[in-house]
């Protein structure tokens, strides 16, 4: 096992030789435009003047 | 840490484009579940709940960014963190003495509604009562009104539920 100080300067250099970086993750969301937020908007208002607005109502 | 920071940082994190788009985003769904429900006189908005709501929605979503290293959170993750702080902070509160039961849990139902939004979003009576969702819908239901809420087991319930959903 490494000392401390062996270890602190191991980790330092693979910091330093970009050894480290995370995996990137998908960028897998839309931007949050006010055209995507209005277009959501509309579909969630739609959700709510229907009879299963009604129904999901009713189960609370 | 005052409150000035905090919001400096958030729209720092996610532009105050974004961090005004994401108050429309929300606010719109509220006062629409409101007028459409016909709320008034039974249950009112208290918007400095609204307000902490926000501000704690995007808070815990600006972490995950860094731990991600993404820059686009996407709609299942909002809808998820958006639910579970609505569920826990409450900004509809009733207002008068003899209750409907649909009062009492008036912060779950909206919560519902967003994630249900999510389940289907082409189709707004898709399957709705298709026995197996029923049952599902039913168990989530539950969860929402009785259970600890957390962000990440309702992404999770939203995941699981579009992967069955693409499966049949």
């Amino acid at each position: 096992m490494k000392t401390p100080e062996e270890y602190t300067k191991n980790f330092m250099e693979k910091l330093k030789n970009g050894e480290l970086k995370k995996d990137n993750l998908p960028n897998n969301g839309p931007t949050l435009t006010m055209d995507y937020v209005k277009k959501e908007n509309a579909s969630f208002r739609d959700l709510l003047q229907s009879e299963t607005s009604k129904k999901i109502m009713k189960l609370f | 840490m005052g409150e000035d920071y905090i919001w400096n940082w958030l729209n720092q994190v996610f532009s105050e484009e974004y961090v005004a788009n994401f108050i429309y985003f929300l606010y719109e769904r509220v006062k629409d579940f409101f007028d459409i429900h016909k709320l008034e006189n039974r249950v009112y908005l208290n918007e400095s709940v609204f307000d902490a709501c926000v501000r704690d929605i995007l808070t815990d979503l600006a972490r995950i960014i860094p731990f991600h290293d993404i820059y686009n959170l996407n709609l299942v993750k909002i809808t998820s963190y958006s639910a579970a702080w609505i569920i826990r902070r409450k900004p509809f509160q009733v207002v008068q003495k003899n209750l409907l039961n649909e009062d009492i849990f008036v912060n779950e139902a909206f919560s519902f509604h967003l994630l249900y939004q999510v389940m289907n979003p082409r189709d707004a009576n898709k399957r709705f009562y298709n026995e197996v969702a029923c049952s599902y819908i039913n168990q989530v239901v539950y969860h929402l009104k009785y259970r600890n809420i957390h962000p990440q087991t309702i992404e999770l319930m939203l995941t699981g539920f579009n992967l069955g959903e693409n499966s049949i």
